[in-house]
């Protein structure tokens, strides 16, 4: 299998790991992640919170590169690939508008190709039985919380991915991979993460809900299929223990990265050692490196 | 909250609550005001309004009161309310038309931050073709006047290799100025 691949402006940096362990599961699974060639950002919340036109010609940009070279894509981050939903919503039931977008890109997009994001990218297009088949140490003994964030299942009429409310695929995959998925009510609450900046007060309150309710479960960590969720969870855990007097010390994994132990690389090749929570003591503790 | 002549200000301020309408294609009207918006916002209980209460009063006609407010500004679009409202009324798109709408119509934003934050991430990816991260600290640091903004965290990230100093230029970013050149153009503006 190839399909194109749109890293998004995070993967390149805050991200890194996301993006490491994304190309060497799908090495291992035989599937080619093509990169579309000199794609542009997405414009992210910034560009559909200022125009209206904007966001869906700045990813017109990016699918007409994919279609014109036949390929449907796959987005890692949540955001670009919410993003995506819309442009590609907008330009299949809007002629007016696709013509309009097509004169600012100076491309011919025909919106004929679609966007997966990469939980659905490995539940859906590879298969839960081929990640199975790859499996040579199960994830024995963790105890995942998968957060799935907003932007990844909502709003479900653009999505049109797995349930807005209480999704399940991922928790498929972690349990394929054998470790313990748990239940809880923070699946796709917000993480705030576009507010992370410029309103930093509430990002503290959000992160401080989600890690409360893991850590009185008893997860050993997070997974996510999302860099921004990723990174705000992450590099404001510090922030968010300090103002509220907790302590979490909980590592927020990509769903890559937890595929990939499992398939038996190394955490250098995943990127793992790239973490703001130092993830070597669970590791360590789960005899998983 | 003043008294307010309801009568009159759904009359004066019909053709803006039209141009509203028209751009966000989003009718309030639908709104029976359930509430189930309010209950699921993250952001709610930092607002002067909640989302419920926007749409209330765009069937009111106070759209001015509308555009001065910070929930416009602090809509970060999770689409929760959009997900669960039975009407199915895009909430966060709307939030988006009214920010733009504001904007134009010359209301200084209610939250400088986050206008501050966007203008300066556009900047960015108008000029080099992806975000610079860098560059963003700097234009939103100086602009906003938070300063010491991300000074906190940047030594960690540095750290790992995690932000470079540098752009990454892309070979289209005259193809990515020029879209964003365009869409001013088509819009009449500059």
């Amino acid at each position: 299998m190839k399909i194109g691949y749109y890293p998004g402006c995070s993967l390149e940096s805050t991200g890194i790991e996301y993006h490491l362990s994304n190309k060497a599961v799908a090495k291992k699974l035989g599937v080619e992640l093509w990169e579309l060639p000199d794609w542009n950002c997405c414009g992210a919340s910034p560009a559909h919170q200022s125009d209206l036109v904007l966001p869906n010609a700045l990813n017109a940009r990016n699918l007409a590169i994919a279609e014109e070279a036949g390929m449907d894509v796959v987005a890692p981050c949540a955001a670009c690939y919410n993003r995506m939903c819309a442009a590609i919503e907008t330009c299949k039931n809007d002629p007016e508008e696709l013509k309009k977008i097509n004169e600012i890109i100076g491309r011919n997009y025909k919106a004929s190709n679609r966007v997966y994001n990469m939980v659905e990218f490995f539940h859906d297009l590879v298969g839960l039985d081929k990640i199975a088949a790859q499996v040579q140490k199960k994830l024995s003994g963790l105890k995942v919380a998968c957060y799935y964030g907003c932007l990844l299942v909502k709003p479900p009429e653009l999505t049109r991915f797995d349930n807005p409310e209480n999704p399940t695929t991922m928790d498929e995959i972690v349990e394929t991979i054998g470790a313990t998925p748990l239940v809880w009510p923070y699946k796709t609450e917000c993480c705030g993460g576009g507010l992370a900046i410029s309103k930093t007060e509430v990002i503290l309150k959000l992160g401080n809900d989600i890690f409360s309710y893991a850590q009185a479960i008893g997860a050993d960590c997070l997974v996510t299929a999302c860099p921004m969720c990723q990174l705000n969870l992450e590099l404001r855990q510090p922030a968010m223990e300090k103002e509220y007097n907790v302590k979490f010390n909980m590592p927020v994994f990509e769903i890559s990265e937890l595929i990939g132990l499992s398939f038996g690389l190394s955490p250098k090749e995943l990127g793992i050692n790239k973490h703001f929570v130092n993830t070597a003591p669970l590791l360590k503790e789960k005899q998983l490196a | 909250m003043e008294q307010v002549a309801l009568n009159s200000a759904l009359k004066s301020s019909q053709p803006l609550n039209q141009e509203i309408a028209e751009k966000s294609h989003v009718d309030v009207k639908k709104c029976y005001q359930c509430g189930t918006c309010a209950a699921g916002c993250p952001v709610a209980y930092l607002a002067d309004y909640s989302p419920r209460q926007i749409v209330r009063m765009l069937q009111n006609g106070l759209v001015e009161d509308v555009l001065k407010s910070r929930m416009i500004w602090l809509c970060i679009g999770c689409g929760n309310c959009l997900s669960r409202c039975p009407r199915k009324i895009d909430v966060p798109h709307l939030n988006d038309t009214l920010r733009i709408v504001s904007k134009e119509k010359g209301f200084p934003p209610a939250e400088k931050s986050v206008d501050v934050f966007n203008d300066s991430f556009l900047k960015t990816v108008q000029y080099t073709g992806r975000l610079y991260e860098a560059g963003l600290t700097m234009l939103y640091n100086t602009r906003s006047g938070n300063f010491m903004s991300g000074m906190d965290v940047a030594p960690h990230m540095m750290k790992l290799g995690k932000i470079s100093p540098f752009p990454h230029l892309i070979k289209g970013r005259g193809e990515v100025s020029r879209i964003f050149k365009k869409v001013q153009e088509m819009k009449g503006g500059k």
